[in-house]
């Protein structure tokens, strides 16, 4: 199979308020690559997933998606079909039923109307049972969706995901307030459902060990640059070493 | 420069209470060092008109009989009746319903004197111009107002002549029967349009239209009632707290009001006041009784 | 069987607005539309009235007059809301069953000052005066007391919850470490609600203001007794010249409760007007206002604490209340089933005004609801900023704020000039008062949306509508319907109020009974009222379990 970019960025800056979030980065992204973004707070880790979300604009520099300018995107129905995105357990809407916020992945597929009349009799619901079924949460199709942990609140999140299916993954912090265990669990679920479809998945991950554990490339930032971009095999506890102390003595400047 | 505004917000504070409190000597009870002798009256009228009007009464009653009187404003026609009760108002300018109803509740109550045109009282009703009423079996499928609820020549009585007429004032009207709350309330309702037709106190529609403040090209009279006892004056048991024949003294200085007062008079309407008695107002009890407001 | 239960449970809030849509659709058939329902002057006496308010009679005279009557209507709410904090503090402890360590005791107590607490707020504070003024006489008490028990009774509800609420762990550290109860009321409990307290206590003092501006009814004369009274002559430009005044006063209530509110939250000492330090400077207000507020009372209204305790009030309070019972009557109202059957569809009627009102407000919030919340004014919330929302923002903040500092009483008396005598002129002004509250309520409820779900639909590809519908509607309904459901509590124990003055219901009646010294009517009428509240009360926390 031909390797394929699937993203390329070019020496993109950000900005906020004079004070600089990230600076000229360029690197690329190949179809179905599964890869880490680490550093510590603030080194620009969710700045750079909201840019590849097209939430937010680079000051500096383009951001090519599938061979088209981000911003050449007209309409977000089109975008949400390449790129999904999965936060923490906050992006769902808690006071609709879960099979409603499962099926809000297929709003970049429905007309206003079919989306407003779903709320009432929902539409496409083999497509929401199946992709709870992948998550094993095919029991709470109609709970309320605050009544749910927080590990199965991401797990409702995943299952949007696989309904809007899009070909690119983006997840920031999807694990930060779980236990570890929940963790491990959301985690490996999220790498094996971006395996089976191939899809390019990138995470922003606090913990070093879930990134060797699962995925093939790392990106280490830090304050706004990339400090290393390897292969996950290539990296060493020495490399992980410089990155945190260094961060400290910058910090202490 | 703490100080400096603390001080001021307490100075404004004084300041706004000694504004206050030239205004407000009218409220204070009845245990004062000399007893006050106090009058009041129904408020039927616009109230500076009625302030006026019994304020110089008081005063004149005050100096013929020696007593501190004082006049007390109130804002409600049962309100009126609620004070004489409880011997808060030693003497009350009442209406024929509401002289009834202060009689009833205070035994040995005594109506003493009324204006020359109280024994016979009409009430009219009135309508806008441009109706041509002739009757007053025509305000039929109109709308109306009365005055206040208590009041005798605003409510009870051309209540009672619709009833005589045939009419039924819950269903032939336009909509539901309004109370204004005063005669002058009526007259401007059904001048400004906001009422078809209306009926007052005769003597209240004659001096508004004497003052030309009625605009007689948008109002007129349609009809008048025929006669009746109405306004009183109205004591209470005052020999007992101000000494025998306070009573007497004033119904004396009362019935002597005359060509001397004749600016308090003209508050009036009227240029005396006659003598009356409890049997005169029978008739208005049985009306009242009649149509079910006195039990 | 099981399926349609998780129907209802998932689309509860749906079925619920859709039957409290259906049951106001159904009490608007209740008026006859054919009917002209403005008077055949009607839209005349509104220009009049509406021109009015750009040419208030600013005259000498009417301003010193402004300023005495609101003085007044101060000093009454002043004196009215210290006694509510007193009697709502002492209830409040007692119900919150704080005081108990014995479980019985706790259980017998919370409930008997529970039911205490409801029975005082849930009549109306201008009712209370009427019966103050029957027992006690035309005395400044009358009017003092009756503001103090309703709103002693809806603070002390506050506090008691807010006692019950407060955390578990610090008070088990006190008992543990020897504390009496009362000991540890003052030094776990209260300083640990004191917060919310002062807050709650300031936004009720607003409420009170605009209160004491109706006691005029009794005969007080504030605010109130002018409008009343320019409204009787038909001086439009005098009345609006007072209701400027009162709206002033609510607005600096409001502003400085909120200034002193964010202060206490953030605990910020520093703030401070004119150098001097803001909490200081309030508590130097609420001070003086205190002080000069008594003194006013008792020394110029000639107020006095004996001639209270009269042996003449004793016996006009038992006849009063002998009469109510109708001791000695063979034509008791109550005991009669004609009356009852006049009664009850009275009371049908009120139900129904209440109903058309909180429908009305409803409507006037949602309309003007969008452009109110912060968030989308200035775009925060997903859309763009246009010029225009910030001006329409500043306007309808505006018409909120001014609507509802004029008591629904007032605005019963000025639409009752457009608008036939009937329920409709008291829906309206039911609703002119409350939907500047519903609408400010909505709009802090829209601005407290989390933007964080919507964000993330508008990555998952939904449109404006879309993000309306799978986003805002679900996060705001549930505060929406409670916020409505409690509206209505308030405007149904307030419909009695504006049919004194001609707008149908129980409210007529009673004014009709009460001019006509019927006091058995008066008592029936009083149970009617009473059961209907107390019905609005189990309906609506039935209500609210539902969408839960």
């Amino acid at each position: 199979m031909l390797k394929k970019e699937i993203i390329s960025i070019n020496n993109i800056s950000k900005e906020f308020k004079g004070k600089k979030a990230l600076s000229s980065l360029s690197f690329n992204i190949q179809k179905g690559e599964l890869i880490a973004l680490i550093g510590s707070s603030g080194s620009g880790k969710t700045t750079l997933l909201n840019i590849f979300s097209s939430s937010i604009d680079p000051t500096q520099g383009e951001v090519i998606i599938d061979g088209k300018g981000i911003n050449e995107y007209k309409s977000n129905k089109v975008f949400a079909k390449k790129v999904g995105m999965i936060r923490q357990q906050f992006d769902l809407v808690e006071e609709l039923p879960v099979i409603h916020n499962v099926l809000a992945g297929r709003l970049s597929q429905w007309s206003t109307t079919k989306s407003i009349l779903s709320l009432l009799i929902p539409q496409d619901k083999t497509l929401a049972i199946k992709s709870l079924k992948r998550v094993g949460l095919e029991d709470k199709l109609y709970e309320k969706t605050s009544n749910l942990s927080g590990g199965q609140k991401q797990r409702v999140a995943l299952a949007r995901l696989l309904v809007q299916n899009p070909e690119i993954v983006l997840a920031d912090e999807p694990v930060a307030s779980l236990d570890p265990t929940r963790s491990e669990d959301v985690l490996s679920l999220l790498v094996s459902l971006a395996k089976e479809e191939n899809k390019t998945l990138i995470t922003s991950l606090h913990s070093v060990k879930y990134a060797k554990k699962h995925f093939n490339r790392i990106i280490a930032l830090r304050n706004g640059k990339i400090f290393f971009d390897l292969p996950t095999k290539d990296i060493t506890e020495s490399r992980l070493e410089d990155l945190y102390s260094l961060q400290e003595l910058d910090n202490n400047e | 420069m703490k100080k400096i505004v603390t001080l001021l917000i307490i100075a404004l504070m004084v300041f706004s209470l000694a504004a206050c409190s030239n205004d407000e000597s009218t409220n204070s009870d009845d245990n004062n060092k000399e007893k006050v002798f106090k009058i009041g009256g129904i408020p039927d009228q616009n109230a500076s008109k009625l302030n006026r009007r019994f304020e110089d009464l008081a005063k004149y009653i005050g100096e013929e009989t020696g007593l501190t009187v004082e006049y007390v404003p109130t804002v409600d026609y049962s309100a009126l009746v609620t004070a004489f009760e409880r011997g808060e108002i030693h003497l009350g300018w009442f209406g024929g319903l509401t002289g009834v109803q202060a009689r009833n509740v205070v035994d040995g109550a005594e109506a003493i004197a009324q204006r020359p045109r109280d024994e016979e009282f009409h009430s009219v009703f009135i309508a806008q111009k441009d109706l041509e009423l002739k009757k007053l079996t025509d305000v039929k499928g109109l709308s109306f107002t009365f005055g206040s609820e208590s009041s005798t020549s605003g409510h009870l009585m051309p209540r009672h002549f619709l009833i005589e007429e045939g009419l039924d004032p819950k269903s032939d009207f336009d909509g539901q029967v309004n109370f204004s709350g005063s005669h002058d309330k009526t007259w401007k309702l059904v001048e400004s349009g906001a009422f078809q037709t209306g009926a007052l106190n005769e003597a209240v529609w004659e001096s508004a239209v004497e003052e030309g403040k009625v605009d007689l090209d948008k109002v007129s009279v349609f009809y008048t009632t025929p006669a009746y006892y109405d306004y009183n004056w109205t004591i209470n048991n005052v020999d007992k707290d101000f000494g025998k024949g306070t009573k007497e003294e004033v119904k004396e200085a009362l019935l002597s009001v005359g060509e001397d007062q004749k600016e308090i008079m003209e508050l009036f309407e009227a240029d005396k006041f006659i003598e009356t008695k409890n049997e005169n107002y029978e008739a208005i009890k049985s009306v009242a009784k009649k149509l079910g407001i006195i039990k | 069987m099981n399926n349609s239960k998780k129907f209802i449970h998932l689309y509860s809030k749906s079925l619920l607005s859709l039957g409290l849509l259906l049951i106001f659709i159904l009490s608007l058939f209740s008026i006859n539309w054919e009917d002209k329902l403005i008077h055949s002057g009607g839209k005349a006496t509104l220009a009049q009235i509406s021109r009015a308010i750009f040419s208030p009679d600013f005259s000498g005279e009417i301003l010193h007059l402004s300023f005495i009557s609101t003085w007044r209507t101060l000093v009454y709410a002043v004196a009215g809301i210290s006694l509510a904090i007193i009697i709502a503090f002492i209830f409040g402890v007692l119900s919150s069953g704080i005081l108990f360590k014995n479980k019985t005791t706790k259980k017998i107590f919370m409930h008997i000052f529970r039911r205490i607490l409801g029975f005082m707020r849930s009549i109306h504070e201008l009712i209370w005066a009427w019966l103050f003024v029957a027992a006690l006489g035309l005395t400044p008490f009358s009017a003092i007391f009756a503001l103090a028990i309703p709103y002693g009774g809806t603070l002390g509800r506050i506090f008691s919850d807010m006692l019950k609420d407060v955390s578990n762990k610090p008070i088990e550290a006190l008992d543990s470490s020897g504390a009496s109860n009362f000991q540890i009321l003052f030094y776990g409990y209260l300083p640990m609600v004191k917060l919310d307290m002062i807050s709650y206590t300031m936004y009720r003092f607003e409420c009170a203001v605009r209160s004491s501006a109706i006691m005029s009814f009794i005969g007080l004369g504030g605010l109130g007794y002018q409008i009343q009274l320019s409204l009787a002559d038909l001086a439009y430009n005098e009345v609006w010249t007072f209701i400027f005044f009162l709206v002033s006063l609510v607005i600096f209530i409001d502003l400085w409760s909120n200034i002193l509110r964010n202060i206490l939250i953030k605990d910020n000492n520093k703030s401070s007007i004119f150098g001097l330090n803001f909490k200081k400077l309030s508590f130097l207000l609420i001070l003086t206002l205190l002080i000069s507020s008594w003194w006013f009372i008792f020394k110029i209204e000639g107020a006095d604490i004996f001639s209270f305790f009269s042996e003449k009030n004793y016996y006009y309070t038992k006849k009063f209340l002998s009469e109510l019972i109708g001791i000695g009557r063979d034509d008791i109202a109550y005991l009669n089933l004609f009356h009852w059957k006049n009664a009850l569809v009275l009371t049908l009627q009120t139900l129904n005004m209440s109903i058309l009102a909180i429908g009305f407000s409803t409507i006037g919030m949602l309309i003007t609801v969008i452009p109110v919340a912060r968030n989308i004014s200035d775009g925060s919330l997903g859309r763009t900023a246009k010029w225009y929302n910030r001006i329409l923002f500043s306007i309808i903040r505006f018409i909120y704020i001014f609507s509802r500092a004029v008591p629904e009483l007032i605005w019963a008396m000025i639409v009752i000039f457009v608008f036939k005598p009937g329920i409709l002129p008291g829906a309206i002004a039911l609703a002119l008062h409350n939907f500047g509250i519903l609408g400010k309520l909505s709009a802090e409820a829209i601005e407290g949306i989390d933007a964080r779900p919507i964000k993330n639909l508008s990555t998952s590809g939904a449109n404006s509508p879309e993000q309306l519908f799978y986003g805002i509607i679900p996060d705001i309904m549930k505060k929406f319907i409670t916020y409505i459901i409690y509206r209505w509590e308030v405007i149904l124990r307030t419909t009695i109020i504006v049919g004194f003055v001609g707008a149908g219901g129980l409210g007529h009646q009673f004014k009709l009974s009460m001019s006509y010294f019927h006091y058995t009517e008066i008592t029936l009428i009083l149970v009617c009222y009473i059961l209907l509240v107390w019905f609005a009360d189990i309906l609506s926390d039935k209500m609210r379990e539902i969408i839960k």
